[in-house]
């Protein structure tokens, strides 16, 4: 059913109950043009710096510190076709759940780091742009993250986090990062067997992606309106992102094209199932909807080889639709996991 | 509107408030209560106000609640006001059978068909046809998939010239530019040409069948598979319009388009007439040059790459085979069905031998046992076990052929590897064939091949098949009498040593199985052997022995009266029995009635009532 | 109502599924020494006309047909006068037949009464997770439970980590409920239900048998009898982690990649057996492919008795028979046969997707 016809019949129904001497409605909705105020990076992290490799690739990252040694550094890794700011609002999220946790000014507030991969976002690919494969994605993570902690000269417990692609991202990278203090790896919403499965549908779906919004509103409302970004406070920051404005046309295109991703799209995800489980590191795993989960995930989860949550409320964004969700699961998951923090208190012995 | 009362707005304001709650289940319900509200509105407000709101509605939820709007409105004929009004329900079904949502649109599309019934000729040609129409003319494909589905309804109903017209409709529906239309328009069309097959009013002429068969040669000649396959059923459907008239004169034609489909480069194509192989063939039996042009395509199938495709055409050898002559059958199909009983699929296997027993009966004795016994043999030893137990399962069919003797003997062998397969089904089953082997071997042959094989399997480790060992052996003590089953069973299981009674399970099986033989068995036997061990297990120190004992206590009275049987006790026999009972069986279920688990207490208080309700009646 | 089982639903409730504990280090208060909610005393006889009720009940069971919601609200009551005269550490006699996970499999279920024999004939005790992700939740914890009340001397049912209000609510049998039933009162009947299950079980004085695993917490079993277990299974605690927790190969005790309960390596199995005068711990709650599997040198062997768990995992199911000597039997077992149910693995033409 056309989104024209959901709208004339709400309009139709409003006319009826009226008419019936009943009024739902809660708010109206044609209130006129709204101008929007877009947010700025600044206003979930601190800092955007250009980090340069030695061929000149340049990537644009978003960092705020930890706020002590004790604190984790969360670094997360976006899906295709997003972008570092799909996580702005859950960094922000994760900072202020843990602060107000605070009882102390010693207490740790978590620094939060995010880039835009390959092809995406502001970053710019000068040697091999169009190597899509895991392989170049995996390489720059690894540099990149890398680069961090040199920077910064971090000595603090990292957690790792990929949404969709980047989950198969950060899970590929881990093998190769271990001695970069990873304490910890999470997927967001990503089981190999679906997303394969899901392939077969992408060509239609690329097909039907609009080029071209007029307006940055328009792509905006576009996202929300099929379900892809349900929450709009966080579509505000992360969608605008994904789109460069054609100074000819005036109008707005995607920076990303999937399109030149094709070739590569069985590759990012095949084996990832049993990679991801046998992972010697502690695993977090959070499917949005259902635990719809692949044989080999289901084995995994049924011997306990990591921590599976579901969030039945979201869409595939789960970091944008329900950021606070996603942070106190993060949270906890990092207090759990840190081995900095972890002492198990037995009472063996103590009664005899 | 607004003047009216509060009270009489109330059915359709309830429903509209319903309409409006957030969980869908309660939005279902509501659509659920439709009729009740029409019901209370009364047919003219139900027309007047009800369905417009509906043609509204009908436009912004979810599907569960469209499906049950879509559902409900198929019976609505009645309310609001029969059949002469009953058009008013086309705008909304329409609205429903439009929808991209396949459960709305196939319950709207149902309920169009149920209230097209209802019409007469006039609205039929003044309104359901131009609803046909518009549908198939639409830009949307929701539409014109709904479309297909309503022609069946009134396709035997119209004059020569309105069919006409509308399969001209149905033909521009077989030639859509999307697969998303030629797909259902091939899926209804057997059923519409099945229609007028069986309908006694309508003649079909030489300008339907024009169109017909170019819905055919369209869709058959499709460039998408999915399209494709479909047409198969619709080839069967017009072939069998013919044969129904003993009409061969279009065979030649209809062979082509079966050989050119039977041979298709896509296998999902061959497996669709693999699956209907018979169905295809047997519009051709008239004529058995044509069934010969079949055995070629026939035999490929048989050996086509796709395992799915002589998976399918494996379970159509014995329907073809009655068609062919028996010895093309046997030099041209058997050996090719030797072949597949070792293709490399297990599902291919499994497929034919829940199959290949049914061409035994096509064949003369000599050849079953030349050419076929040996395959059901090399089956019966096949790695997996579904091939194994379809073979067994149908074994019956063999023995009817060639004799139970005959089978018994190329078997034994056989047997005795089954009777220990590790899949405890296999074991059954063979299990389940022993006592019709006994009754055919004999009691000597039988002790000799397979007398410890049957006590074995008491001691199995699976209960299913401890179980099938006790009824086994009651069927053979059936067969081979007393004696047999006290030298054989009972006198075997008394001699176990002490160290297997130390175990449950063997305690709580021979129970069972001793249990099980006091009705076939001398009332000595009982009397001398069986009552003595059950007593034993009396004080048995695990309840679940106990309870049981109290159970085969009912039994035995229930033989000792002869309480199954057709020869009566005379009234001397019938006092010793009762003293019997109450001297040596009551004082026991007594004891048992005093235990302290309550199931024990349970089952001893249903055998004492069973045993006393057998006194009295005896007595009486 | 009648919903087809087939028709998939919405998720119907917003679940929170964040852990909102504090610290994994802090022991805090877990109800150690409160008063008993159990009662003691051999539980009420059942009459006749509930005898007869209940038979009722199981035969339709037996079918994989659910009770009314009436019916189910009845067997719930009576359930709880059963349950709620059990111990925390039930004790149960040897022969016995343990079970694992079952998980709503219920074809399943009836082919593991065909391997190790009918209740009541076989004494039976199941180390929970009843319910979630199979198709039949609803039909094998009402059979279950039928049989509870029916036979409480012949079969026990511990509780598992599935057995619980907001694990049910993400991995189906809150669905499956609403599907079936139309309400979420069939799903509240037997997640307050489950609350009464005992949480572990002593055979013989000598094999503890519980759904997960050890906890820092609990060093004899006498601790055990002394928790309030008649409560939501706790997010961490003793009682969470002899529900959560897994027998690891490294020694001492380790977080669990679950996010919930711990793991406990050898010498914490060999010290806990000697501590209490066992023999073994078993113990069910991991998917294992043979269907049972040993680990700390015997100390600890893990059950599971869901076969091709999930319709996906390939593994066997098992069960371990325990005589009256102590011998132990393991019985192995595959899906049961169910003709027409399309099974995952086989390849079927596509044409109809």
């Amino acid at each position: 059913m056309s989104d024209f016809q959901r709208k004339l019949f709400q309009r139709k129904l409003k006319d009826a109950e009226k008419a019936l001497g009943f009024d739902f409605s809660e708010e109206s909705e044609e209130s006129g043009e709204q101008v929007t105020v877009y947010p700025k990076w600044s206003e979930f992290y601190d800092l955007n710096e250009v980090y340069t490799d030695d061929k000149g690739n340049q990537f644009n990252t978003y960092f705020t510190p930890p706020k002590n040694d004790k604190s984790p550094v969360f670094i997360f890794h976006h899906g295709a076709g997003s972008s570092g700011l799909s996580f702005a609002l859950l960094s922000r999220t994760i900072r202020e759940q843990m602060s107000k946790e605070n009882r102390s000014n010693d207490d740790p507030v978590a620094g939060v780091f995010s880039f835009d991969a390959r092809g995406h976002g502001q970053t710019e690919i000068v040697s091999n742009p169009n190597d899509f494969s895991l392989k170049a994605f995996t390489d720059d993570f690894i540099w990149v993250l890398k680069e961090l902690i040199k920077r910064h000269t971090l000595k603090n417990s990292i957690f790792a986090f990929g949404h969709s692609l980047g989950g198969s991202i950060v899970t590929n990278a881990f093998a190769q990062l271990e001695d970069a203090g990873i304490k910890g790896v999470g997927m967001f919403d990503i089981v190999e067997d679906i997303a394969i499965y899901a392939l077969d549908s992408m060509g239609t779906y690329l097909k039907n992606l609009p080029k071209t919004f007029n307006t940055l509103e328009d792509a905006i409302s576009w996202h929300i309106k099929l379900g892809h970004v349900k929450n709009r406070e966080s579509a505000l920051i992360s969608i605008p992102s994904y789109f460069k404005k054609n100074v000819k046309t005036g109008k707005f295109e995607w920076i990303m094209d999937l399109h030149k991703t094709e070739d590569y799209w069985h590759d990012w995800f095949t084996g990832l199932s049993k990679k991801f489980v046998d992972l010697s590191t502690s695993k977090l795993l959070i499917l949005a909807g259902t635990d719809n989960l692949d044989k080999e995930l289901m084995i995994g989860q049924m011997q306990g080889k990591y921590q599976l949550v579901v969030f039945q409320d979201t869409g595939h964004f789960l970091q944008e639709d329900t950021p606070s969700k996603t942070a106190i699961t993060i949270i906890d998951f990092w207090r759990r996991n840190d081995n900095r923090q972890v002492i198990i208190k037995s009472t063996w012995g103590s009664k005899k | 509107m607004a003047q009216e009362s509060s009270d009489d707005i109330y059915p359709l304001a309830l429903l509209m408030d319903e309409l409006k709650h957030d969980d869908v289940a309660n939005r279902v319900s509501a659509m659920q209560k439709l009729d009740t509200i029409a019901l209370a509105l009364g047919p003219e407000r139900t027309r007047d106000e009800l369905i417009p709101f509906l043609n509204e509605a009908a436009q912004d939820d979810e599907e569960e609640v469209y499906a049950t709007l879509a559902e409900q409105l198929g019976d609505f004929v009645p309310f609001v006001g029969g059949s002469e009004y009953a058009t008013i329900l086309l705008p909304v079904l329409e609205i429903l059978a439009s929808t991209d949502e396949p459960i709305v649109s196939e319950k709207a599309v149902g309920s169009l068909n149920k209230v097209a019934q209802e019409f007469s000729i006039d609205q039929i040609k003044n309104s359901f046809l131009p609803l046909i129409e518009n549908l198939s003319d639409a830009n949307w494909f929701s539409r014109k998939v709904a479309a297909c589905g309503l022609f069946e309804s009134i396709i035997t109903r119209v004059n020569d010239d309105i069919r006409y017209d509308l399969l001209n409709i149905y033909l521009k529906l077989t030639q859509d530019e999307t697969p998303m239309v030629r797909r259902p328009a091939a899926s209804h069309l057997p059923k519409i040409i099945n229609l007028l097959n069986n309908s006694k009013d309508v003649k079909v002429n030489e300008k339907d069948w024009e169109i017909l068969s170019e819905c055919f040669q369209n869709l058959s000649n499709d460039n998408q598979d999915s399209v494709k396959l479909l047409s198969i059923d619709i080839l069967i459907e017009i072939s069998k319009y013919f044969h129904d008239r003993k009409d061969n004169s279009h065979n030649q034609e209809l062979l082509k388009s079966s050989l050119k489909l039977i041979q298709d480069n896509s296998w999902r194509v061959r497996y669709m007439a693999a699956d209907r192989f018979t169905s295809i063939a047997i519009n051709f039996e008239d004529d058995q040059n044509n069934i010969d042009e079949l055995i070629e395509p026939f035999s490929k199938l048989l050996i086509d790459n796709e395992g799915e495709v002589r998976k399918a055409i494996a379970k159509q050898l014995p329907g073809f085979g009655k068609l062919i002559s028996k010895d093309v059958l046997l030099e041209k199909i058997i050996p090719q069905v030797e072949e597949l009983s070792n293709d490399p699929s297990e599902f291919v296997r499994s497929s034919l031998a829940s199959e290949i027993t049914g061409l035994t009966p096509l064949l003369p004795k000599e050849v079953v046992i030349k050419n076929l016994l040996p395959i059901f043999l090399t089956m019966l030893k096949d790695e997996y076990p579904e091939v194994k137990l379809n073979i067994i399962s149908k074994l019956k069919i063999v023995n009817e052929v060639i004799g139970i003797d005959l089978l018994a003997q190329s078997l034994l062998p056989a047997i005795s590897e089954l009777a220990k397969d590790k899949q405890w089904r296999v074991r059954l089953a063979i299990i389940e064939y022993i006592p019709l082997l006994a009754e055919q071997l004999g009691v000597s042959f039988f002790d000799e091949e397979l007398g410890d094989l049957v006590l074995s399997w008491l001691w199995d480790s699976v209960y299913s098949i401890r179980e099938a060992a006790v009824n086994n052996l009651e069927q053979l003590a059936k067969i081979f009498g007393s004696k047999w089953a006290d030298e054989e069973i009972i006198s075997r299981i008394l001699k176990s040593d002490s160290n297997s009674l130390n175990n449950f399970v063997y305690r709580i099986t021979s129970l069972f199985t001793l249990t099980r033989l006091i009705p076939v068995v001398d009332e000595s036997i009982i009397i001398e052997k069986i009552l003595p061990f059950i007593e034993s297990l009396v004080s048995d120190h695990v309840a679940n022995i106990r309870f049981n004992v109290a159970k085969s206590y009912l039994v035995i009275s229930k033989t000792l009266l002869h309480k199954d049987e057709s020869s009566k006790l005379s009234k001397k026999e019938q006092s010793e029995a009762i003293k019997f009972i109450n001297e040596k069986i009551i004082p026991k279920i007594e004891i048992l009635k005093k235990d302290n688990d309550t199931d024990v207490r349970y089952f001893a208080n249903q055998s004492l009532n069973g045993i006393n309700s057998l006194l009295e009646s005896t007595e009486n | 109502m009648d919903l087809d089982t087939d028709v998939q639903m919405e998720d119907a409730v917003e679940l929170d599924t964040s852990l909102e504990e504090e610290e994994v280090n802090s022991t805090g208060d877990y109800s150690f020494n409160q008063p008993f909610q159990t009662k003691e005393g051999p539980p009420p006889e059942l009459s006749s006309q509930n005898i007869n009720q209940l038979d009722e009940w199981i035969e339709h069971l037996s079918k994989c047909q659910p009770l009314s919601e009436e019916n189910v609200r009845r067997l719930c009551k009576m359930a709880i006068d059963v349950l709620q005269f059990e111990e925390n550490v039930q004790p149960v006699n040897v022969p016995v037949t343990i079970c694992g996970d079952v998980h709503g499999q219920f074809h399943d279920l009836m082919e593991l009464f065909k391997i190790g024999g009918p209740c009541p004939d076989t004494n039976y005790l199941f180390m929970g997770d009843y319910v979630d992700r199979g198709y039949y939740s609803v039909e094998t914890v009402s059979y279950l439970v039928a049989m509870k009340v029916r036979y409480p001397n012949r079969i026990t049912i511990l509780r598992g980590n599935h057995e619980s209000r907001q694990i049910t609510q993400v991995y189906g049998f809150y669905d499956e409920c609403l599907r079936k039933y139309g309400s979420a009162n069939v799903w509240k009947l037997f997640t307050d239900l489950f609350d009464y299950f005992p949480i572990t079980a002593l055979v013989d004085n000598k094999i503890f048998c519980l759904h997960g695993g050890l906890s820092p917490l609990i060093e004899t079993i006498d601790q055990v009898r002394e928790l309030n277990r008649i409560q939501e299974v706790p997010h961490e605690g003793p009682m969470c982690d002899l529900l959560w927790s897994d027998p690891d190969d490294r020694g001492g005790w380790g977080i669990s990649p679950r996010g919930a309960g711990f793991t406990f390596g050898q010498d914490i199995s060999e010290q806990f057996n000697h501590t209490n005068g066992l023999s073994l711990i078993a113990r069910a709650h991991q998917l294992v492919m043979e269907g049972y599997s040993w680990s700390h040198q015997e100390s600890v062997v893990t059950i599971f008795s869901a076969p091709n768990y999930c319709y996906r995992c390939g593994n066997q199911a098992a069960i371990m028979e325990v005589d009256e000597q102590h011998s132990r039997q393991f019985l192995q077992y595959d899906p049961s046969v169910r003709p027409g149910e399309p099974t995952v693995t086989r390849k079927t033409p596509d044409y109809f997707l």
